[in-house]
């Protein structure tokens, strides 16, 4: 059904991608380099990477267990000497779960947009490379489960899979009912973007010198149509992060003593009338998180455009 | 073309019917029922509730049960005159037809709020965004869209609520303040009041993932060579922009748009939830936690087929935005 | 009212348990004398349209409904023979007097008043009211509260009746001990006598039907938009219009026959459906509420923004939360091992941490304030906090400092962030000062109060908000050996006997003699629930309204005689 017949461009010559792949990538490592943005995005969300693994396993830089109810230290304080972040509304150190919210937020994020991008590419890849039947079948399957409500149905998946044994616990299940209805959207990108690619010059000099229509959609094709895919990806990780935080709102994120950085949001926004200082400080490090992959994402389109500027 | 569209329409029976399936087996897998919520019922008044709901017969037969009844659609005789029978809610003693109905009409308005307002201001932000690539503009535009995507929805809504509703008096707190659906022209008819902080607290976060592909997309469409060649036979730049620039990004943008206005549309719950408003989102939420199994599938298949219609929409736009595109 | 089970998203939870009403009508404690009609208040004023906060009901029928909000407004829109004052004392409302009831308590006799009639101007008549008994009763409606009027003869082999035909259903109902005399009169016999049943009299499943536009039993109740064109009502508003998810707004019913000759002075009523209590507070401080649950999570903000007895009120809800154990698992089936946990809980610290000081610290079960029921403090020594005693109580149990205590226990809780809040608390507590870990398991409401009632779980948060004004509702059923709705495997001969033997009862001072003494095993022996807190309700009340005022015995803010919506109304 969707059979695209080709338009005639105007003429010129095609530039073969494939013939030399490592110098574009090389390229591309270059051109990233050079965006400031991005390195220092890049740079800073490193450093809360390390920071967040850190606080999680060394003491020293946590300094307060974060399920420890310090409440005779006093209760939603602001920052202090012995309390970093301060304190929450049971006298838990700020500081310590913010570092474990991080941890746990990065894991659903990350593994989300992991998921949804292996997923997707390869779906949407092998709709676009298994021509007008497999495409069918493929996006229509893809359509089915793209019909579903999304964050309606994390709910129910998640209402599904509470309780029950699974290996990685809570952040495993919640990383699943978010990546079960987000990876359709990258392989419809995915699968646009072949289709519109299908037509380039490039790809029909490749054909006529004889590649494979694997060669051709996996080499020549897929890191052509990698911009969007990135950008679709870089904000599948804040998406699924808000997703994780709307599971948090209803009460139903990670189990406590634990708490992603929704949790804390979630506290926190609740407490804004008392006390700022509980939404500010898990809030700006989710904003931070945020401008970093977007810059990240931002720069890695521009450098991956073979193209160039 | 019309083959196509109803070919696509026609796919949209084996479609529901995979959702439905789909969601009565995972519905089915949630521990509880719905009469487990709040009081212990006596065995034999819970028996009673059971049976009068088929929830006594086994899984199966349920199943074929709600399906029989969905395909017995009911004639009405106020658009769209066609209703399938979704059943009755368990918890609320009304029918889910009714429920779907209600909801929709409000949480449509303000998706459809959203949506607009997140079009207009996602893609103004990432064309001058893209025009003025990595200008001062650009970043300035950059960081706002991504600020609109950093903070969630309840955040917005609160602090949104405490400073412009609490503090300055400039909103209500409560409820939905649209027209009837005749009057949604007349901006007179508006309680802007109401409407602005909930279309706000939905549509920031999609005007900002609008305003990032429009921008992505007008890069790559800008470095074209057919804009090169508009250009080089010396065709004005804003001629250029619009005829083919702007249109030839819109494609990427379509198809996030689809599925993003049918996710407006049938309702953010948070935001229903935080306003007060009578949308479609709080009734699936509550519905998912009190096992109505009436509501949960009512309003998956209403959402699924809404979903599709909008996919279709999206498709057809497709051809007529790139004329590469040619669906026979 | 069981508390187990509420199951609805956190927000929701936290009206309905917390206090709960729609629209309790509460307000001032002790000399608040602010909102309420007292000498200097100011003067009432004709009209006026009120707003106040809800929670959306299940249903509007009387004889099916069991959850707080429906029974709020179903309160102000019908009512039954007869009605608890503000001293929880049973009063007349549509009968002329007291029941007359025969020497062996079985046969109650009641006369209606003269001249009483539905909103829609037909005659209330005693059939109206045996209806509403058989409505309950009846098969086809499963009222959730038919088991309150299990007394009478044949409600429950009308209820239970297994697949009956027509005909059977028929006999049955015509076998009910509730018949009408004649238009004024209605006799009802019971199968045992029961002391507190006149209560029952005035509780919303008794409620009369308009039996005009509603004439079989088993007919379903009219919901939704359509509600206020299809019903009648009998008490002091009728209905005007539902928007669901949205409000209920109600005016003066003109037919409304005051029994304490109070009527209603608004011109509307409007009962706003709003699920988020941040809103509710917000939305009342821009004025779109007159009347508001207050906010706990931020309880001293909003407490010195409002003024403590100036717009923010607090009373006493008979309600009682507790750590509930399953004994039937190990190690809980240990008394020293209940003990151990029991005083390992500051209570205080607990209360004023992560409640807010919102609620009253106890030991009891059954709240002071409630006839045989203790002080909040009565078992403070055997019971309380203490980490030496609590330890202590370990070791005798074999597991001194928490050596050898089996890893795993589980604490069962619903997505309510007081209850992730109170199971932290709670783990950390453990933790310190007895050197056991246990794991928190957070699930939505319905598979929390799945697992509470098939007893799967080890340890559970749970409580009771109290049916009527008497300790029977704290205890029957709930820890008898057995019992279908006794969910912690409690068994204890003399608690099984003392309350087989004082159920019928009618010696008034023995029966709570007998009540008291359950109290005191179930909280020595942490007989399935070790109690921490009792509820209380906040309240914000704009300062023009008048009438929300509290019951003379600051009792209950959630029971049906504490409910006087007609008397509210603006002052000037």
């Amino acid at each position: 059904m969707a059979h695209a017949r080709a338009m005639s461009l105007p003429d010129h010559l095609a530039a073969d991608a494939g013939g030399k792949r490592r110098g574009v990538w090389l390229d591309a490592l270059r051109r990233l380099s050079r965006n400031r943005p991005a390195m220092i995005s890049l740079c800073v969300l490193a450093a809360i990477f390390v920071l967040a693994a850190l606080g999680n396993y060394v003491d020293a830089i946590q300094r307060y267990d974060p399920a420890a109810l310090n409440y005779e230290d006093g209760t939603k304080t602001g920052p202090s000497w012995e309390h970093f972040l301060g304190q929450d509304h049971l006298g838990r150190d700020t500081w310590a779960r913010v570092l474990q919210g991080t941890w746990i937020s990065l894991r659903v994020g990350l593994g989300v947009a992991a998921i949804a991008l292996i997923v997707g590419v390869l779906v949407g890849g092998a709709a676009a490379m298994t021509g007008s039947a497999g495409d069918n079948i493929l996006m229509r399957v893809t359509d089915a489960l793209y019909a579903f409500p999304d964050l309606l149905f994390i709910i129910l998946l998640r209402a599904v899979l509470a309780g029950r044994d699974v290996p990685g616990g809570d952040v495993a299940i919640i990383i699943f009912a978010i990546a079960f209805v987000s990876w359709m959207t990258v392989a419809r990108l995915v699968r646009g973007q072949m289709l519109s690619l299908a037509k380039s010059d490039y790809v029909t000099a490749a054909r006529a010198l004889g590649a494979s229509q694997a060669r051709i959609v996996f080499l020549h094709m897929l890191p052509n149509a990698l911009g969007p895919v990135i950008v679709a990806i870089t904000f599948a990780i804040p998406v699924a992060i808000f997703a994780e935080s709307a599971l948090a709102f209803i009460g139903f994120g990670v189990a406590p003593p634990a708490a992603s950085l929704g949790t804390l949001i979630d506290e926190g926004h609740r407490q804004i009338i008392e006390t700022k200082w509980m939404l500010i400080f898990p809030a700006s490090v989710l904003a931070l998180l945020m401008l970093c992959f977007t810059f990240v994402g931002d720069g890695l389109r521009d450098a991956l455009d073979p193209r160039g500027r | 073309m019309t083959a196509y569209v109803i070919r696509r329409l026609l796919w949209l029976i084996p479609l529901l019917w995979a959702v439905a399936t789909i969601t009565f087996l995972v519905m089915n897998l949630v521990p509880g029922g719905p009469f487990d919520s709040n009081e212990k019922l006596q065995p034999a008044t819970r028996e009673l509730l059971e049976e009068r709901y088929n929830l006594d017969k086994p899984v199966y037969e349920q199943y074929y049960y709600y399906m029989r009844d969905l395909v017995l659609v009911d004639v009405g005789s106020e658009p769209p005159f066609i209703y399938p029978d979704l059943g009755t809610s368990f918890t609320q003693d009304r029918e889910v037809t009714d429920i779907i109905r209600d909801g929709f009409t409000v949480s449509a308005q303000l998706g459809l709020s959203a949506f607009v307002f997140a079009l207009v201001f996602g893609m103004s932000l990432g064309i001058v965004s893209a025009l003025n690539q990595n200008s001062a503009l650009d970043y300035f535009g950059v960081f706002l869209s991504t600020l609109g995507a950093a903070v969630p929805s309840f955040v917005i809504a609160t602090v949104g609520v405490l400073v412009f509703a609490v503090e300055l008096g400039w909103f209500d707190v409560l409820g939905w303040g649209g027209p009837a659906w005749h009057e949604m022209w007349n901006p007179l008819a508006w309680d802007w009041r109401k409407v602005v902080l909930p279309v706000v607290s939905l549509g920031l976060l999609p005007m900002a993932f609008i305003a990032r592909i429009t921008r992505a997309s007008m890069l790559e469409v800008l470095r074209e060579d057919y804009v090169r060649a508009a250009r080089s036979r010396g065709l004005s730049e804003r001629l250029v922009i619009v005829r083919h620039v702007v249109k030839n990004s819109l494609i990427p943008i379509l198809t996030v748009a689809g599925p993003m206005f049918a996710a407006l549309v049938t309702g953010s719950f948070i935001v229903e939830r935080i306003f007060a408003i009578n949308g479609i989102g709080a009734p699936f939420v509550d519905a998912v936690f009190r096992r109505d199994y009436g509501v949960i599938m009512g309003t998956t298949i209403f959402y699924a087929s809404a979903v599709v219609i909008a996919n279709l929409v999206v498709d057809v736009l497709y051809a007529a935005v790139d004329p590469r595109i040619r669906y026979s | 009212m069981n508390l187990q089970g509420r199951g609805r998203l956190w927000p929701l939870m936290l009206l309905t348990a917390v206090l709960a009403l729609t629209v309790a009508c509460m307000g001032a404690q002790g000399d608040n004398a602010a909102p309420t009609d007292g000498p200097g208040a100011a003067e009432r004023i004709d009209g006026g349209d009120m707003v106040v906060q809800g929670n959306e009901p299940d249903s509007l029928d009387p004889h099916w409904s069991a959850f707080q909000p429906d029974i709020s407004l179903e309160r102000m829109l019908w009512r039954g023979l007869y009605w608890l004052d503000e001293n929880e004392e049973v009063q007349p409302s549509m009968a002329a007097a007291m029941p007359v009831v025969s020497a062996d308590g079985m046969t109650y006799t009641i006369t209606l008043r003269d001249g009483l009639l539905w909103s829609d101007g037909d005659d209330l008549t005693a059939e109206d009211f045996v209806l509403g008994i058989e409505r309950t009763c009846n098969p086809d409606n499963a009222g959730q509260y038919q088991f309150a009027l299990t007394s009478i003869v044949g409600c429950d082999d009308y209820a239970y009746a297994a697949e009956p035909t027509d005909e059977e259903k028929a006999e049955l109902r015509a076998g009910l001990g509730v018949t009408a005399i004649d238009d004024a009169t209605v006799e009802i016999t019971l199968a045992n006598p029961q002391p507190t049943f006149s209560i029952v009299l005035s509780l919303w499943m008794t409620f009369p039907v308009p039996a005009h536009l509603l004439p079989e039993p088993g007919e379903a109740w009219p919901a939704g938009p359509d509600a206020p064109e299809a019903l009648a009502f009998n008490g002091p508003y009728v209905l005007t219009e539902y928007v669901p998810q949205d409000h209920a707004t109600l005016a003066t019913n003109p037919n409304w026959a005051a029994p304490n000759g109070v009527s209603p002075t608004l011109d509307s009523l409007t009962v706003r459906f709003i699920d988020d209590i941040g809103s509710a507070n917000n939305a009342y401080r821009t004025d779109e509420l007159h009347f508001a649950l207050a906010d706990t999570t931020v309880l001293s903000a909003v407490v010195s923004e409002f003024g403590d007895g100036r717009e923010y009120f607090q009373s006493v809800t008979p309600s009682t939360r507790g750590l509930q154990m399953n004994l039937g698992r190990e190690p809980l089936d240990n008394v020293d091992v209940r003990l151990a946990l029991s005083q390992a809980i500051d209570r205080q610290a607990l209360v004023d941490v992560v409640a807010n000081g919102a609620h009253q610290a106890t030991t009891s079960w059954i709240p002071g304030f409630v006839p045989a029921g203790a002080a909040p403090d009565a078992f403070e020594a055997c019971c309380g906090f203490d980490p030496e005693a609590a330890r202590q109580h370990l070791a005798d149990a074999g597991y001194p400092d928490g050596e050898g205590f089996p890893g795993g226990l589980s604490l069962l809780i619903g997505d309510s962030p007081e209850a992730q809040d109170t199971a932290a608390f709670l783990q950390d507590a453990f933790k310190t000062h007895l050197n056991i870990d246990i794991e928190i398991e957070v699930v939505d409401g319905a598979t929390r109060a799945d697992r509470f009632y098939s007893i799967d779980y080890d340890l559970f948060i749970g409580g009771w908000a109290q049916d009527y004004h008497d300790p029977e509702t704290w205890v029957v059923g709930l820890f008898e050996t057995g019992s279908f709705i006794n969910f912690t495997n409690c068994s204890n001969e003399e608690i099984d006997q003392l309350i087989a033997d004082n159920l019928s009862n009618a010696d008034d001072e023995a029966r709570l003699a007998a009540y008291a003494r359950v109290n005191e095993i179930i909280v020595t022996t942490v007989c399935g629930i070790a109690p921490f807190w009792h509820e209380n309700s906040h309240f914000l009340i704009k300062p023009d309204v008048v009438g929300m005022s509290e019951n003379a015995s600051a009792q209950n803010a959630i029971q049906a005689g504490d409910w006087i919506a007609e008397a509210w109304g603006f002052s000037e």
